[in-house]
């Protein structure tokens, strides 16, 4: 994640209710943003279990597990509408400009699934995500263009 | 298949909701609406989809193959980028809620997005803009000269046509834009889009290959 990224995340999100830096009770000041985020990152990045960054987040594996729920929640209630939409008019023009230079007049881009296969499955709703390896899985579905833009 | 009937995409292809109507590519002559997407043999035979030819004989086809599968590749490699880029993509997934399945991937593809988006330093909306803005809508195919003989298909274009002619597409006509003409207009659009490989251009990339 490049760190100009990371800064326009964290510039959105730390003054948001769950993640700025509160003070409990006791008076003593409680988790600052960038320790929720960075740990949410971590899960998300690097694919990690919520307790994996605890000591170097020191924050607990539920706290890390609220986190990486709230920071999907927030990005996709931020930008999904940016970021994960249909190309416009004028993007779709450029896609079908660059497929034409590269032999596919008209094409709109590339689909293609895949499988994410699925752990904690449960048991009610495991035979409906068979895949034909006999895993559970998810299928996932995307259209990307040239630039792996999705 | 059962992925293709839960895909929001492709429900709202047979809603008649998505490839807008509004766009017109020409091969051969011979202009249609339906813009498709390059997908692999997986698919079904639809006119949505370009899908490569199982058995090519001949260069034609052959040529059609490789640019396909060059197209084909773009995914391919999405999955690599973005599954190295967001590890928990990669591993089994430990939650347990398919909603939250749903939106770790939706998050993690909006931050590989802003990361694509990012690396171009807004390289690629500016240059969309600007490509579009320059084109100013006038582009044809480039397969005008070619003279074919093979076409055996329907001599109208595929329903996106009909149903723009149509104007107000209702309900039935709506629903069966993306499916119903299965194999014929496939068919059809595949043969054209290989004649379309008939040109200089694409002789000559064949000899590059």
């Amino acid at each position: 994640m490049p760190r100009p990224v990371f800064h326009r995340l964290f510039r959105a999100i730390y003054d948001q209710p769950f993640w700025r830096r509160s003070v409990n009770a006791t008076g003593r000041p409680q988790a600052h943003a960038i320790q929720k985020v960075a740990a949410a990152l971590r899960v998300l990045g690097f694919g990690e279990s919520v307790d994996r960054a605890d000591e170097y987040c020191r924050l607990s594996c539920s706290t890390i597990d609220d986190a990486t729920h709230r920071l999907t929640e927030f990005i996709i209630d931020k930008w999904e509408s940016t970021y994960l939409r249909r190309p416009t008019d004028v993007e779709l023009e450029h896609i079908l400009t660059r497929n034409a230079a590269r032999g596919m007049p008209g094409c709109m881009g590339s689909i293609d699934y895949t499988h994410w296969q699925w752990h904690n499955f449960a048991k009610a709703l495991g035979g409906q995500y068979l895949d034909r390896k006999g895993r559970r899985s998810v299928v996932i579905e995307t259209v990307c263009d040239e630039d792996l833009y999705i | 298949m059962n992925v293709m009937a839960s895909s929001p995409l492709i429900l709202d292809v047979n809603a008649g909701a998505w490839p807008q109507r509004t766009y017109k590519y020409t091969l051969n002559g011979r202009s249609r609406r339906l813009l498709p997407y390059a997908a692999d043999a997986g698919y079904p035979r639809n006119a949505l989809f370009a899908l490569p030819h199982l058995k090519p004989d001949g260069p034609k086809l052959l040529v059609y193959n490789f640019l396909q599968e060059a197209g084909r590749k773009d995914t391919e490699r999405l999955y690599a980028v973005w599954w190295s880029r967001w590890f928990i993509m990669k591993y089994p997934a430990r939650y347990v809620s398919v909603l939250r399945l749903i939106k770790t991937a939706k998050a993690t593809a909006i931050l590989h997005n802003m990361d694509v988006d990012h690396k171009r330093h807004g390289f690629i909306a500016a240059v969309r803009r600007s490509a579009a803005a320059a084109d100013g809508g006038s582009r044809t195919g480039d397969g005008q000269s070619a003279a074919f003989t093979k076409d055996a298909g329907p001599q109208q274009d595929c329903a996106w046509g009909e149903a723009v002619a149509a104007a107000t597409p209702h309900e039935p006509e709506a629903a069966d834009d993306g499916r119903g003409p299965i194999v014929g207009s496939a068919r059809y659009m595949h043969m054209a889009e290989t004649e379309a490989k008939n040109t200089d251009r694409h002789l000559s990339l064949l000899n590059d290959l």
